[in-house]
């Protein structure tokens, strides 16, 4: 088998916090321990808690931000220590797509600016490609006289979508690429992706809360919690027999079309309380949770074929009940 | 009891219009989905109900009632009368959250500052207020989370915030832009239930502006679809989601993968083409060019009227179609 496109390799993120001005700083973990690959051709989601480090994850994988501890290799390269100079022609290889588009284009260039620099960078002068792009993102030729200001926020998602694939990228990051779009403009978008993964074996890191869509676009799932990466398996393996609890419980959760919610007041005391740094990140929120579970980090275990799972009870039946 | 009637109402920026005589009206406590494709007109027409659109032109009217019986038309209030409503009677949550936060200010400094305009809390009450609120939206760690400044948030946490500011004051009328686009499953269906709770304890009523119709379904007793500048459908519910009318409604529901039935599908069905510029609308129905039940007449000559199909007295089912009966059958 070749080398992974991207492997990310024991990687912690640590930030210093302070009580108030002269407190004594702390250490917070917005990642622990993670290790995955990006395999060639691959389409790898990650969904998981709010704040639990996906965006972090891709920060570092494309070396915007260092890791604390741990190493990234981009095609067996270690791309850790490299100086930004030496990194720079791998910067071009792999591409982000932001979470938050207004802040990734410039308000003062024109869509024809913003969409020619990527070109330019390749060398190429002509804008048919530009046409091209626009036509497959559903925007018209008139987009481009136009600023970032004049968009709707789902219009501007797709120009940075735009924008990341003129670069012809081999990996791309889309850090929630398609939450802001309507359901029409992501079929479009999620079909895009699929297609250039199969035509020119583009790889993608492909963050995203709706599990509809991370299901049927991801060849297989990481889930995370506080950090760490607590189960990552075939997408089809991890939504039929999901085999951490946490996973089990963010399947229960997803919205359905015809579903409705009762309202309730009180907060789940378990999400409250701070994360465990000896044990599982999820102990204090698990039903299934034994007392070495609070005492001792659950290791990654193959649990099935290529199915990992960080839980020490990852024999539980997690089943849905209406499967 | 009426919260909020809009008549007509249209935006325009100097070219053809954006919004495009949109009406709805919306009872006390109850819970509008706003739905349609990205560049309808959802978050320009909910700015003009702010007043909070830069420029362009706002035309029609929005008549707000307030609990207290004063009655104001959102659509030209005066800056004046607009400070006394906003925050405190009508709050926004707004689609983009890096943007409507100030980067360079505590998150504690920011909710601070609205717990002090909109509910008079000072001091330790605020910062108490504060953290509860905060606790309220799933945040883990609220202390921590106060003093650090936006940039340092996940984006899922400066939504959270951003709820939290807007709910502060126990709006009568609170208008979300895709509140809970960044939020995980779990969060999102706490934060949802908690503005339930919210509705069902002051009689909040509550526009929400989504794309995840599965969403929209969890928490709307109507959805109003957007096409064009104009509403193309309004139905209850429970209606639209049985049996949608209009054939960019059944699209809609057709686009989106359910969490059920991803595997065994490869692609996502696409609707061809797409949404015609404001310019080069021609004078049928807006969606006719991507329609497949259209028929050039009358489809393409004569633009449908916004119908009530309803059975009952007194319930609104409106559609926007010339052959709506056609396809019902
Ligand atoms: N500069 C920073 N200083 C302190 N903490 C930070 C900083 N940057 C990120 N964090 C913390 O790291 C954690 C992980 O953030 P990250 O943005 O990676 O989460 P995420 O999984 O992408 O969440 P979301 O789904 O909400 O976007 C968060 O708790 C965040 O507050
Ligand atoms: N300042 C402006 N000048 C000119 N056109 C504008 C301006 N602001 C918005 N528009 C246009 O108005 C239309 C409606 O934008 P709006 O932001 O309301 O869309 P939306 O329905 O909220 O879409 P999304 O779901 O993508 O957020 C878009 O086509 C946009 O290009
Ligand atoms: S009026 Fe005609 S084109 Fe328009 S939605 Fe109805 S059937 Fe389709
Ligand atoms: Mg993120
Ligand atoms: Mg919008």
């Amino acid at each position: 088998m070749t080398a992974p496109v991207l492997s990310v390799q024991g990687v912690s993120k640590t930030y210093t916090q302070r009580a108030g001005l002269f407190g004594r700083p702390s250490q917070t973990y917005a990642l622990r321990d993670v290790s995955f690959d990006l395999r060639a051709g691959e389409i790898l989601g990650l969904v998981g808690e709010s704040g639990s480090g996906k965006t972090t994850v891709g920060r570092i994988a494309m070396r915007l931000i260092d890791p604390s501890e741990g190493k990234v290799y981009l095609a067996g390269q270690d791309v850790t220590a490299l100086s930004s100079t030496a990194l720079r022609p791998m910067r071009r290889r792999i591409q982000l797509i932001f979470q938050d588009p207004s802040a990734s284009l410039n308000p003062r260039q024109t869509i024809r600016q913003i969409l020619r620099t990527p070109l330019r960078l390749r060398g190429i002068t002509d804008d048919t490609e530009i046409a091209r792009m626009l036509a497959i993102i559903g925007m018209g030729a008139d987009a481009l006289d136009r600023t970032p200001a004049m968009f709707s926020g789902g219009q501007r998602q797709r120009l940075s979508i735009a924008r990341a694939l003129l670069m012809n990228p081999d990996i791309i990051v889309a850090d929630e690429a398609v939450s802001a779009l309507d359901v029409c403009v992501q079929a479009q978008v999620v079909n895009l992706l699929l297609d250039l993964r199969d035509q020119f074996g583009l790889s993608i890191l492909f963050i995203g809360h709706d599990l509809g869509v991370v299901g049927l676009i991801s060849d297989r799932i990481g889930v995370m919690f506080r950090g760490s990466l607590v189960e990552i398996a075939p997408s089809r393996g991890l939504f039929e027999r999901p085999r951490h609890p946490y996973t089990a419980r963010l399947l229960a959760a997803a919205p359905r079309q015809g579903g409705k919610l009762t309202p309730h007041a009180e907060v789940d005391a378990g999400r409250l309380s701070p994360t465990s740094t000896e044990g599982c990140a999820f102990a204090a929120l698990c039903s299934h949770a034994i007392t070495e579970c609070r005492t001792t980090r659950p290791v990654m275990r193959e649990t099935a074929p290529d199915h990992w799972t960080a839980c020490r009870r990852a024999d539980l039946d997690l089943r849905p009940a209406h499967c | 009891m009426t919260l909020l009637a809009v008549r007509d109402l249209g935006v325009d920026f100097g070219g053809p219009p954006i919004v495009d005589g949109v009406s709805f009206s919306m009872k006390r406590g109850e819970i509008v989905a706003l739905v349609g494709e990205s560049g309808s007109g959802k978050s320009v027409a909910s700015l003009a109900l702010m007043g909070l659109l830069g420029r362009g032109n706002v035309t029609g009217s929005a008549i707000l009632r307030l609990n207290d019986g004063r009655e104001t038309d959102l659509a030209r209030i005066s800056s004046r009368e607009r400070r006394g409503v906003l925050g405190r009677h009508v709050s926004m949550i707004f689609q983009d959250p890096l943007s409507s936060l100030d980067p360079i200010q505590t998150i504690g400094a920011q909710m601070r500052e609205v717990l002090s305009l909109h509910c008079g809390l000072r001091g330790g009450k605020a910062q108490a207020r504060a953290i509860e609120l905060l606790h309220e939206v799933g945040i883990v760690d609220p202390q921590a989370c106060l003093k650090l400044i936006p940039q340092r948030l996940s984006g899922g946490m400066r939504q959270r915030v951003l709820i939290a500011m807007a709910i502060a004051g126990e709006p009568e009328l609170l208008l979300a832009d895709e509140p809970t686009t960044a939020l995980d499953v779990t969060v999102q269906a706490q934060v949802l239930r908690l503005l339930l709770s919210l509705r069902a304890r002051s009689g909040m009523g509550m526009i929400f502006i989504t794309h995840n119709l599965a969403v929209a379904s969890s928490i709307a007793d109507r959805v109003i679809v957007l096409y064009a500048g104009q509403v193309v459908e309004d139905a209850p519910a429970d209606a639209f989601f049985a049996a949608p009318a209009m054939p960019y409604s059944k699209a809609l529901l057709g686009a989106a993968p359910g969490i059920d039935s991803v595997f065994g599908a490869r692609r996502l069905p696409i609707l061809r083409g797409q949404v015609p510029a404001p310019g080069e609308r021609g004078v049928g129905c807006r969606f006719a060019p991507r329609c497949d039940a259209m028929r050039p007449t009358p489809c393409q000559t004569q633009m449908p009227d916004l119908l009530n199909i309803a059975d009952g007295e007194n319930e609104v089912h409106a559609v926007r179609c010339g052959r709506w009966e056609e396809l019902a059958r």
